[in-house]
């Protein structure tokens, strides 16, 4: 199912202490351990700390509120999680799959997003891109335009995860239209997307 | 009392040391406790207030040490890449026992802990040596009458602690080579370590060290055995190691969240106009705020005593490891010179790592020296140095109080006088703790987020009659900021602007700073 999430969603003092401290652990800074310990407790504003906030996730099972162009892409051939997901080929080579007004996804003027999938691609030969955009009202042009490629970590024949981080200019405003594509001119075989999140860094 | 290798002795606290351990801490309190709560100020208070802010948001974010964030809201999430913020860290630390008002305190008065560490660990270089106690002071009583050091001693920078630090490692490594016991190497080589990472420059003494310990290795194979050889060099490369892996990731954090506010790169001087205003500055403006007129010939004075003490300098049981030290750190001084030369025009703390550090080792090569001399000219000496003490002291007390005041020329007025009180106003009108600010007209990154104990944004403008309500709306929607705030004095210039202000905003406070509380909350950013 579509997920949109407010910015403003406030993470609870005890999920942000316990996450202190299993990265710490993590870190094997035992020495500071104790020390972190001590300070879990005393987050002050979860809203601006520069940690992902989770805007926008789908598995495509229920596509409402999502774009009409991605309709003919649903297939239940594959699914990483759930029934459906997005089947890329060469009678569906392109499309957009998400529109939205940047002031729809964030009350502020959004700095960085991270666009995260999961992809099924049969071969090296076999290129789909998961595209970002952003236009500014009456402009054409994008202020933003950067692929996400799913062949380059060489994982074919199962599902994997991608994912990119996109810095936003700072030029956009709240009616700047956020538009996710698939783009797969070149794809002989069919490629699968699921699972589709995007996060913004705040 | 002359010099013999067997007065070097296993440390045990003795009278002399006591006595000097609790003098260091009357001279300290004398000198910075009247000062010891202030929040950054003087020159340089922009950096000050930067590292004060990491502390402050250590507390107020779980205490992630390795997602050090300040209050300035221009990078995401405030988060930036720094040197190794340990002081920030145990300052924030500190806060948890004595509570968030006093983290800046404890900063203050962890950076002097050091210092006197520092000085005390210097006395007992000179002391253990010469038994001249009085010389064991000097080398304190000399940093503290260079008004660079004594005000940065007292600060939030990270300067004078990693200097201070790598003198507790000189020790150390000196008394590896007087008594060859190896637990002194490691523990001089962690030390400096700890120091090179909280302060980049030091990495260079830390080179130096190591390479002259190599050299002597080399040639003086019995010096360490082969076990001992092997342990150095993978501590120096677990050393090295944690210092560049620390060093990329304040890269990837200054590229992932946007930051620049920290330098993490060379500046040399690449061209003739640089190097004219560099020379400008150090001559006209820094060269007496770096040492006083008297310290310059007291550094000419020791010059000119090295060569005078050559035989005991180059004798390998007695001060040649700090001569060879002397020689390697003053080249690794002038390498940092040249690759951040650029700095030294408007930085004058940047003196403190790569230049102190050889002057001081000079310093203390001229004191054991010096102080070994017994008869009528060891006592001469004594009273000559004991004056020296005093006057260095006295000297130093006066510049630091000069120095710390409001009216310092040609470096005052200084920029943030008028934010004093600014967490207590915004107290006052309730404005919440989490509550955002942009804070107008400043160019600092923290200062006034420090004076203000808010996060937000700084917006410099350099022509305040052109900006408009709209403007400032614009600007704080699309950050999803609370309050305006800004100085009397520049809100008078916006008058053009007042009547908008009015509607658009709520007047939550008036002194020192006009705050305004922004009421539309859903305009489009």
């Amino acid at each position: 199912m579509v997920k949109d999430i407010s910015c403003f969603t406030l993470t609870p003092v005890r999920a942000a202490a316990q996450w202190s401290l299993y990265r710490s652990i993590s870190r094997g800074l035992l020495p500071f351990l104790g020390m972190m310990l001590m300070g879990g407790c005393h987050p002050r504003d979860e809203q601006a700390n520069g940690t992902l906030h989770l805007l926008m996730q789908t598995g495509f099972e229920e596509p409402s509120g999502w774009v009409s162009q991605m309709k003919p892409l649903l297939t239940t051939e594959k699914a990483h999680s759930g029934k459906y997901s997005l089947r890329v080929d060469e009678k569906h080579p392109s499309a957009v799959i998400y529109q939205k007004a940047l002031g729809a996804l964030c009350a502020h003027r959004p700095r960085q997003f991270r666009l995260s999938a999961w992809v099924w691609v049969p071969g090296l030969s076999n290129e789909v891109a998961l595209q970002v955009s952003v236009y500014n009202p009456g402009n054409t042009q994008p202020v933003l335009n950067e692929p996400l490629y799913t062949t380059d970590a060489r994982i074919f024949g199962k599902w994997y995860h991608v994912s990119q981080e996109y810095n936003l200019p700072n030029n956009t405003t709240s009616q700047s239209q956020f538009v996710i594509s698939v783009i797969g001119e070149e794809t002989t075989a069919p490629v699968y997307v699921d699972d589709l999140q995007l996060k913004e860094r705040w | 009392m002359a010099f013999s290798i067997s007065a070097v002795k296993p440390f045990r606290p003795r009278i002399s040391h006591v006595a000097a351990a609790l003098f260091l801490l009357a001279v300290g309190g004398t000198f910075y406790l009247p000062y010891i709560s202030e929040l950054p100020s003087g020159i340089h208070a922009w950096a000050q207030a930067d590292r004060l802010a990491l502390a402050t948001n250590f507390y107020d974010f779980g205490f992630d040490f390795f997602k050090p964030r300040t209050s300035n809201l221009s990078s995401i999430g405030g988060v930036t890449g720094v040197e190794f913020p340990l002081q920030a860290y145990l300052a924030a630390l500190g806060g948890l026992l004595f509570g968030r008002a006093s983290i800046g305190t404890l900063f203050r008065l962890l950076d002097v802990s050091m210092t006197l560490l520092g000085f005390y660990y210097l006395f007992r270089l000179v002391y253990e040596r010469t038994g001249n106690f009085v010389a064991g002071l000097v080398p304190g009583a000399f940093l503290l009458a260079s008004p660079v050091f004594a005000f940065y001693a007292g600060s939030t920078l990270p300067d004078p602690f990693s200097l201070s630090l790598s003198f507790v490692a000189y020790y150390y490594w000196l008394r590896f080579f007087d008594q060859r016991r190896f637990s002194d190497l490691l523990v001089a080589c962690a030390l400096l370590g700890v120091a090179a990472l909280i302060k980049t420059t030091t990495l260079m003494h830390l080179g130096a060290m190591a390479g002259v310990t190599l050299l002597w290795a080399l040639l003086q194979p019995q010096l360490l055995t082969l076990r001992q050889r092997l342990s150095f060099l993978g501590l120096m490369a677990v050393i090295f190691g944690v210092i560049v892996a620390y060093f990329l990731r304040t890269q990837y954090l200054n590229a992932t969240y946007q930051s620049g506010m920290f330098l993490a790169t060379v500046r040399p001087i690449d061209d003739p106009q640089t190097r004219h205003h560099v020379l400008k500055a150090v001559y006209y403006m820094w060269r007496y705020e770096y040492a006083v007129s008297l310290q310059y010939k007291i550094i000419i004075l020791c010059l000119c005593l090295l060569p005078l003490y050559w035989r005991r300098n180059l004798k390998p049981d007695f001060n040649l490891p700090l001569t060879l030290l002397l020689l390697a750190v003053t080249g690794m001084g002038c390498l940092f010179v040249y690759l951040m030369g650029a700095q030294f025009r408007d930085h004058d703390y940047y003196i403190i790592c790569p230049v102190f550090a050889p002057v001081i080792l000079l310093f203390v090569l001229a004191l054991r020296n010096l102080g070994q001399h017994t008869g009528l000219l060891g006592y001469g000496i004594r009273l000559g140095l004991a004056v020296l003490v005093c006057v260095s002291l006295v000297n130093g007390h006066q510049r630091l109080k000069r120095r710390m005041s409001d009216d310092y020329p040609p470096f005052s007025p200084y920029s943030h006088l008028w934010m004093r009180g600014g967490a207590a106003e915004l107290a006052q009108a309730k404005v919440p703790a989490t509550a955002k600010i942009l804070v107008f007209n400043e160019p600092a990154p923290n200062i006034a987020l420090v004076y203000f104990d808010r996060r937000g944004i700084i917006w410099h403008s350099p022509d305040v009659a052109t900006v408009t309500a709209e403007n400032v709306l614009d600007r704080m929607a699309a950050d999803n900021l609370d309050y305006f705030v800004v100085a009397p004095q520049v809100y008078a210039q916006l008058a053009p602007q007042h009547a908008v202000f009015e509607a658009e905003f709520e007047l939550v406070g008036r002194h020192p700073a006009i705050v305004l509380h922004r009421l539309n909350r859903s305009r489009p950013w």
